[in-house]
């Protein structure tokens, strides 16, 4: 009877940590989605989306190895976006794009770049008929 | 025409067939059941209906049949034969059919091994069936364009790769299998057969659970091999839905195993085989409604089925739910004189865990719509996901090494940990060599420490089981290869080094010990080959990345060189061409001296031009070299639209634009563009070094092999 009753008790505290831990991360995983004006105003990693109004800004800047580009967001405000990491397939193809890192210093420092692509892609390029 | 009177056929044929045998579902007695031909010739109707729309719609992929969408939106004419198979699949009506379709096919293998449950499963298999027929009513595989386009917009290229190919039949065969075992779990219900009726879906939660599972490995190899960002899973929401089922069928299996050995977890195993169908069904919502459009990479079909797979997925989980609940009272107790450590106490902390786990990814994959009824979406990066379930792997493989020493009844801690004692002399140096390898945190080595004591103590009783023959030995194969597998994962996870290199053409960058030296681009057809030449000391070898056009756009193909210890893995960013650019402002008759040039301003000309309003004005530009003369006119052009620059190529120095005049004072600014003969040019790479990825391939094949094979014992007895 007594070993019954120490089985729950370490069981519930088991439960309880492991419910802490997995709330902990989730409160600190979590990345609000923002517009570009409310990512300048706040230091913590966030997501934004937005499109890319001209893909001629796409390019690698050589001297510091990052690509950049320039994204705008609904609101129509448009921030220098740096990433450090390979360029993903159909980036100037892209419907939108989400750039997930942190605001600083008038650059949009991305840790990840989701791009999203058109969900019939052929249709964009096509001029068979 | 053919193809919409299959689908027709298909879903009266379901209905009927699920009607007769709910009739004889009701019967009161045993006796009373009396085979019914009838129903089972409108089941064979109904297999013919789906069978005549899939040739029907292969029949149209194979002979570019463009008039029909789904033909011309993922065809093409110049597309090779396999992808024409596999185009069948590229859009959600084909995958519709192609579930429906694997579904009524198993059942007759279903109809073959069951006798007494089978009245009740049919119907609940047949709703499901009903449901997929009716979403090809809405999104029409056969839609008519009414007119023959010429050529189809081809397939996604993304897809155009031998794993993509065999991808998502898998995945559905594991999709259709799993639908068997709810309906065992309805039908046990209903018929009171909790232990030998239950028991009769083991066979099928196996086989859906390694169909599944072997899907996802598939997938994982495919982004791997062909996405380029050097990674194999990125918990995107739609590689999760298709986790979180495989994370609670493999606990309904383990289950289903403890029930059949020891009359264990039946409540548990109704609730699991109820909701491992529910949240296939669920993934499905979620990849084609469209709700998590906004938080995926993944592209979405359009959403005309979002309510109604809401509804399927609604009728099967609270169904299943209210059956479950209406016979509670009935259901047996398990004993409870199990202590922890035990056979059953691992079995038991395992559907915990595994379930525990199936939650949590839930959690992070609904975090953009659970946080959205809050305030402003957020979702939880890939921190949250791999925090939470370190800990739930570790425990896995404690169990793991625990388990195959324990019996079902309570064990004495002194005797089991007096056969854990040998661990102690692999485990110094096992955590030694970890730990010079560079994994050098406490968390780390307590990884590391699980996993060899896994696979060691897996590894000694496969020895002792494979005797008795292979058919006993999958779960320790499966086991084993998990264990390789994480082994994998977390080499390769925590220890993947990143560099991005740009490497001017001939000249040797250095990297990870490595030698890089881009050689330039090799055109073959469509592709482009930037060559590497690579070389480590002693091997040299050549790298060969690809870009290449595809559907219009420039797709990037890492080259992966494989390696026991470590993957290198080079992913092609850009190639760019050294382009000079000077601006120049002359007066006229003045020269400069540019490279082994001189370029002398000769003054304007204005060149008479036919159409009124338009004028043109040229620049006379002479090029001396080596004491020869060739003379260019770059022109600049005005009409209503405003000037417009009209640039002149010259032999040797590049392009020269007239940017701007100045005619008062007799100015001109020029800009001259030369690309150089191609030594200019450089590649941009990254590469990256991914520890122990042959493990993980390994490991992957192992458990897909020890599923197999246990797969293969359930369907035996």
């Amino acid at each position: 009877m007594k070993n019954k009753k120490l089985k729950w008790i370490i069981g519930i505290a088991v439960i309880v940590v492991f419910a802490v831990l997995a709330l902990y991360s989730f409160q600190s995983s979590l990345n609000p989605y923002v517009t570009i004006a409310e990512a300048a105003e706040t230091a913590r990693q966030v997501q934004v989306m937005g499109y890319i109004e001209d893909p001629a800004s796409i390019g690698f800047d050589r001297e510091s190895g990052k690509l950049q580009f320039l994204l705008t967001d609904d609101e129509g405000t448009t921030v220098k976006v740096i990433y450090e990491g390979p360029r993903p397939d159909n980036l100037d193809h892209a419907d939108s794009i989400v750039v997930v890192g942190y605001y600083r210093d008038g650059l949009f420092a991305a840790e990840k770049l989701l791009v999203k692509c058109p969900s019939k892609y052929e249709q964009d390029g096509d001029n068979n008929q | 025409m053919i193809g919409n009177i299959g689908i027709i056929v298909a879903f009266l044929a379901a209905l009927i067939t699920a009607i007769l045998y709910l009739r004889e579902a009701c019967a009161v007695s045993a006796k009373q059941l009396t085979k019914n031909k009838w129903a089972l010739y409108f089941y064979h109707i109904h297999t013919a209906g789906l069978l005549i729309t899939s040739i029907y719609l292969f029949y149209a992929l194979i002979s570019h049949k463009f008039e029909y969408y789904y033909v011309y939106a993922h065809t093409s004419i110049d597309l090779p034969f396999k992808y024409l198979i596999s185009a069948f699949w590229a859009g959600q009506e084909g995958t519709f059919i192609l579930w429906a379709l694997i579904t009524a096919i198993a059942g007759y293998l279903l109809i073959k091994r069951e006798k007494e449950l089978l009245p009740v499963i049919v119907p609940v298999v047949m709703l499901g069936q009903l449901f997929l027929l009716f979403f090809l009513f809405l999104e029409n595989p056969f839609y008519h364009l009414g007119m023959v386009p010429p050529d189809g917009m081809g397939l996604n290229p993304l897809l155009m790769d031998p794993w993509m190919v065999i991808h998502p039949p898998v995945v559905f065969v594991g999709y259709a299998l799993l639908i068997f075992p709810f309906a065992y779990a309805v039908a046990s219900l209903w018929k009171k057969d909790f232990q030998k009726g239950l028991l009769r879906a083991l066979p099928w939660a196996a086989a859906g659970w390694f169909f599944l599972g072997t899907g996802i490995l598939i997938g994982g190899a495919w982004a791997y091999r062909v996405l380029g960002w050097g990674g194999y899973w990125g918990w995107d929401p739609v590689e999760n839905a298709s986790l979180v089922p495989w994370l609670t069928c493999t606990a309904l299996v383990h289950g289903l195993i403890a029930q059949k050995q020891n009359k264990l977890y039946v409540k548990s195993n109704l609730l699991l085989a109820i909701i491992t169908y529910a949240l296939i069904i669920f993934a499905t919502y979620l990849t084609r409604s469209g709700v998590m459009a906004e938080f995926s990479v993944h592209a979405f079909a359009e959403t005309t089925l979002s309510y109604f797979i809401l509804s399927f997925f609604l009728i099967f989980f609270l169904g299943g739910l209210l059956v479950l609940i209406g016979r509670y009272k009935e259901l047996p107790r398990d004993k409870e004189n199990a202590a922890l450590l035990s056979r059953q106490g691992s079995f038991t902390i395992t559907l915990i865990v595994l379930s525990l786990s199936g939650a949590l990814v839930m959690l992070g994959t609904l975090s953009p719509l659970l946080t959205g009824i809050f305030g402003s979406p957020a979702s939880v990066d890939e921190n949250f996901y791999l925090q939470t379930n370190a800990p739930l792997v570790f425990v896995i493989f404690l169990v793991l090494t625990l388990c195959p020493l324990l019996t079902w009844k309570n064990e004495q801690p002194q005797q089991v940990f007096k056969q854990l004692q040998f661990l102690f002399y692999i485990m110094v140096p096992a955590l030694a060599a970890g730990y010079f390898l560079g994994i050098q945190t406490f968390l780390g080595l307590l990884m590391v420490a699980a996993l060899v004591s896994a696979l060691v103590v897996n590894f000694m009783t496969l020895r002792k089981i494979i005797r008795k023959g292979l058919l006993y030995s999958g779960g320790y194969i499966a086991h084993i290869g998990l264990a390789i597998l994480f082994a994998g994962v977390l080499g390769s996870t925590g220890y993947t080094q990143s560099q991005m290199l740009i490497l001017p053409r001939g000249e040797n960058v250095e990297a990870f010990g490595y030698q890089f030296n881009y050689k330039g681009i090799v055109t073959e057809g469509d592709n482009n080959y930037p060559e590497i030449i690579v070389s480590s000391g002693e091997k040299t070898f050549t790298a060969r990345p690809n870009l290449y056009l595809a559907g219009g756009r420039l797709m990037r193909s890492p080259a992966i060189h494989r390696n026991i210890t470590r993957d290198l893995y080079i992913s092609p960013l850009e190639v760019q061409s050294d382009v000079k650019r000077e601006d120049l402002t002359l007066a006229a008759g003045q020269g400069v001296e540019y490279n082994d040039y001189k370029i002398i301003f000769n003054g304007f000309q204005f060149e008479p031009h036919s159409q009124t309003g338009v004028i043109e004005v040229g620049a006379l530009i002479e090029i001396h070299q080596n004491n020869q003369i060739t003379e260019y006119m770059p022109l600049m052009r005005y009409d209503e639209a405003g000037k417009h620059s009209i640039p002149v190529e010259t032999a040797g120095l590049g392009t020269i634009t007239l940017e701007d005049i100045d005619a008062d004072n007799g100015l001109v600014r020029l800009t001259i563009e030369s690309v150089s003969d191609g030594s200019g040019e450089s590649f941009i790479i990254e590469v990256k070094i991914k520890p122990l990825i042959s493990m993980l391939m390994v490991g992957s094949f192992l458990l897909a092999a020890g599923t197999a094979i246990a797969v293969w014992r359930r369907f035996k007895n």
